[in-house]
């Protein structure tokens, strides 16, 4: 009887066991500002946490006149994860423009920008609404980035630190008129996940 | 006894609807440090209840001629974490008239939908007449996921009673279904 028992046990487990490939399946909209880590890589969390300390930080900063015109620089990404780094410095911007505080020129269409006066001064469209160079918003400051991580690693202890430094340079005297930095350090244990 | 495995089934319904508490991005700053983990799948500690329906089969016959028993009983438990609980149980097996009270260990392996699962239950083995006795109870079984908070389950036990001068063994193979709060 016992021998029946565990083979029937043994048998279903094995049958059940062989079932067909795995895959993400009924899927849920959720909050995205909810914290969720759910692998020890670089997420959305991180950059929300990120963009919220700069935003914050630049908003209070006694900056040089009012609404000062600013354009994104370089964003530099030192880990050795793929970051994006467009992204993060298009979160900061949108809520510094929405802000009102400041305004931001376009340096990702300068070239589409340029085409389109080219184009406009040809002679296809209405001379009375071409749109000619020589009126775009000069720069006042410059606003930079660098994102630099240091990963621990012990048995099955990780600890993941990232450091975002974001710094505003005026233009004319090239002097750095603000800076703050947002420090993550996340802990994680090892676990299993599968067999 | 079933009284107070109802206070306890009640205690466990009234605590188990508790959630972890989840942290955000957009509060205050540093409001982050301490939270973390996926708020979005099976919470974490949950408390079940498994009832149970089955048959137990003895080494040895009763009066009528019998090795085996109709059983019933439920098992209360809490999951720690989705690999292991600790879990009472009360199962009481009307042939014999023995009810069995028992606490224990249950580790688990989820292959969605099916959940594989060991347990060892130490228990106090009481029938009507006679003597109490302790026993060990391996046992082994397969659930399968019908809803978040629902399983339907197939469960095998193999009870080693000791007594003064010899140990019994029960087989019982029982199904249930178990709910998650």
């Amino acid at each position: 009887m016992k021998f029946t028992i565990w083979t029937a046990i043994a048998l279903l487990g094995i049958a059940t066991g062989c079932a067909g490939p795995r895959a993400f399946t009924k899927g849920t909209y959720e909050d995205p500002k909810t914290i969720a880590l759910l692998d020890d890589r670089f997420n959305e969390n991180d950059m929300q946490l990120i963009a919220k300390k700069v935003v914050n930080s630049i908003l209070q900063a006694p900056l040089k006149g009012e609404q000062p015109a600013i354009m994104i620089g370089k964003m530099r990404n030192r880990t050795t994860e793929h970051i994006d780094m467009v992204a993060l410095s298009d979160k900061i911007k949108t809520a510094l423009i929405q802000s009102g505080k400041v305004r931001f020129v376009d340096v990702t269409n300068r070239r589409d920008i340029a085409s389109e006066y080219e184009y406009q001064q040809s002679g296809y469209v209405d001379p009375a609404q071409a749109k000619a160079p020589g009126k775009q918003t000069g720069s006042d400051m410059i606003l930079t980035g660098t994102l630099s991580a240091n990963v621990q690693e012990v048995g099955k202890e990780k600890l993941v630190y990232y450091k975002a430094t974001f710094q505003l340079t005026d233009l004319v005297t090239s002097e750095i008129i603000w800076t703050d930095e947002k420090e993550i350090r996340k802990a994680y244990k090892k676990r299993s996940i599968g067999l | 006894m079933k009284r107070m495995l109802f206070t306890l089934a009640i205690a466990l319904l009234l605590t188990g609807g508790a959630n972890a508490q989840t942290g955000r991005t957009d509060g205050t700053e540093e409001s982050e440090f301490g939270k973390g983990g996926y708020p979005f799948g099976e919470s974490r500690h949950r408390f079940y209840l498994n009832t149970a329906f089955g048959s137990g089969f003895f080494d040895k016959t009763d009066l009528n001629n019998t090795r085996t028993g109709f059983l019933y009983g439920a098992e209360l438990g809490v999951e720690m974490d989705e690999w292991i609980g600790i879990q009472a149980g009360y199962t009481y097996l009307s042939d014999r008239e023995m009810s069995i009270i028992s606490l224990g260990s249950r580790f688990a392996y989820v292959f969605d939908p099916f959940v594989y699962h060991v347990s060892l239950n130490a228990g106090l083995y009481a029938p009507k007449q006679g003597d109490r006795n302790f026993g060990l109870a391996p046992g082994a079984g397969i659930d399968i996921i019908l809803h978040e908070r629902v399983r339907i389950g197939l469960d095998y036990k193999h009870d080693f009673v000791f007594s003064d001068n010899r140990t019994t063994n029960i087989d019982r193979v029982y199904a249930g279904l178990k709910f998650f709060f």
